[in-house]
């Protein structure tokens, strides 16, 4: 026997020959027997201690979950961001939230590209405008089965209006990653970051997918539009937009710095630096 | 702590009302101990309640506990996954968590009984021990339904079981 057949024998997980062997081991070795013992009473411990939480919070909680749902249901007759389970990501885009989602990329990303000369911003508006045409094609008939494409205009006018009036308001490296965000006059928020190694999109939370070859969108049930792109190349691209998701942002991105003390060592802010933060992808 | 498990004998699917009322609290008590702090394991209960509802529609008559506790443990695992791809969430960096207000009367009193040691040592072991320990004593899954649950085999679990056991241990002693 070995000593991992005292948990398991505490846990009715032996067969029958090797608890008697364990018996008959405790029976001759009183310091295996003391063993034994403590791990019972660790077990006991466990098994008998109460949590503390009060009858209130767990109605809090189921509430809040219902209210969740019931505004992802909303979401979802929208059009916007129907949701699917996590773990069937890539099973089941949605057409309208794609088309919507690229067509608000491709205006943000035309929006800055109009007022930088940073090539690479153009070739990111080329993929995603490829992606996003792959996607109104036929060169994923699973996905538009069982489907009522959204037409591209009609996307357009669900898709919030995008000023094109962007500037660089915060940009910074932790290491990882590389943090850009960018803010119009009115409060809406683009911020793009690009991990060093592949981008999980499971790392944005809840929310739909839909996929291409080049690309994956995802979008959660917000009330107003936040989407993400992620594209093949490791470039995350999220798009906030309306004033209620200001205070979120300002929670991403804006004061990370000052709010996280021990991540701000490990934070460059180039915000007020001569240097293209662009470059620092290179 | 666990309880008994409402196994489901007649064959009927609950509805997320009788889930709620009967098995928030374990629900709450397999987050606790998995992410060792109330604000977590509230975020934990409150995404595991989606997916309960969610998943309802699909759920085979069984053991109702055992269903709850692996869903509580991929949310967990899904947010613990998150956290450590995008260490900017999570940051101690959250006022009300920083600095969180008196417990209530209700609360206080019943902290009294909770053996703190018990849980920080919990919440020192590594990930794969922790899932285990918790399935186990707290969830009481048997080391298949654990197996299934984490993906590994039977012998793997067994040997995380005990050893987690043992670390718990020398907390206690």
């Amino acid at each position: 026997m070995n000593e991992e057949w005292l948990s398991a024998g505490l846990d009715g997980e032996l067969s029958v020959e090797e608890q008697d062997e364990l018996d008959a081991a405790l029976a001759s070795d009183p310091g295996l027997a003391a063993l034994f013992d403590e791990l019972q009473t660790v077990r006991s411990v466990l098994r008998s201690s109460a949590v503390p939480v009060d009858d209130a919070t767990l109605r809090r909680l189921v509430t809040d979950a219902e209210a969740a749902d019931s505004d992802a249901a909303d979401a979802e007759a929208t059009g916007l961001a129907p949701l699917v389970p996590l773990g069937r990501r890539r099973r089941v885009p949605t057409f309208a939230a794609a088309a919507a989602a690229m067509v608000i990329i491709a205006s943000v990303v035309g929006g800055l590209g109009g007022s930088n000369s940073i090539p690479a911003l153009g070739d990111l508006v080329e993929r995603h405008e490829a992606a996003a045409a792959v996607i109104e094609g036929d060169e994923m008939p699973d996905m538009m089965d069982d489907m009522d494409p959204m037409p591209m205009d009609e996307a357009s006018d669900a898709a919030l209006p995008m000023p094109a009036d962007y500037t660089m308001r915060h940009a910074f490296v932790d290491g990882r990653t590389v943090h850009l965000v960018y803010r119009s006059s009115r409060g809406d928020a683009v911020s793009v970051f690009r991990h060093e190694g592949d981008v999980d999109v499971d790392d944005l939370g809840s929310g739909s997918m839909a996929s291409s070859d080049e690309a994956d969108m995802w979008s959660a049930p917000m009330d107003g539009a936040y989407v993400a792109v992620v594209d093949g190349s490791g470039y995350v691209w999220i798009v906030v937009s309306g004033e209620p998701h200001e205070e979120m942002m300002d929670d991403m991105m804006y004061d990370l710095p000052r709010r996280s003390p021990s991540v701000g060592e490990r934070l460059r802010d180039v915000a007020d630096a001569a240097v293209d933060p662009f470059r620092l992808w290179d | 702590m666990t309880g008994a498990d409402p196994t489901d004998a007649a064959g009927t699917v609950p509805t997320l009302d009788e889930v709620a009322r009967d098995h928030s609290r374990f629900m709450y008590s397999v987050a606790y101990r998995l992410a060792g702090n109330h604000s977590d394991a509230e975020d934990v209960v409150q995404e595991s309640l989606l997916r309960v509802k969610r998943g309802l529609v699909n759920y085979t008559p069984g053991s109702l506990q055992g269903w709850l506790a692996r869903i509580v443990t991929n949310v967990f695992l899904d947010e613990t996954r998150r956290r450590k791809r995008r260490p900017q969430t999570a940051l101690p960096d959250d006022p009300d968590r920083v600095l969180a207000g008196a417990p209530g009367a209700d609360e206080a009193s019943a902290m009294e009984s909770l053996p703190d040691h018990i849980q920080a040592a919990l919440g020192d072991l590594q990930e794969e021990f922790r899932v285990a320990v918790v399935l186990c004593d707290v969830a009481g899954l048997s080391y298949g339904e654990i197996a299934a649950q984490t993906g590994v085999p039977v012998g793997t679990v067994r040997s995380r079981v005990h050893r987690g056991r043992l670390k718990l241990r020398e907390a206690l002693s």
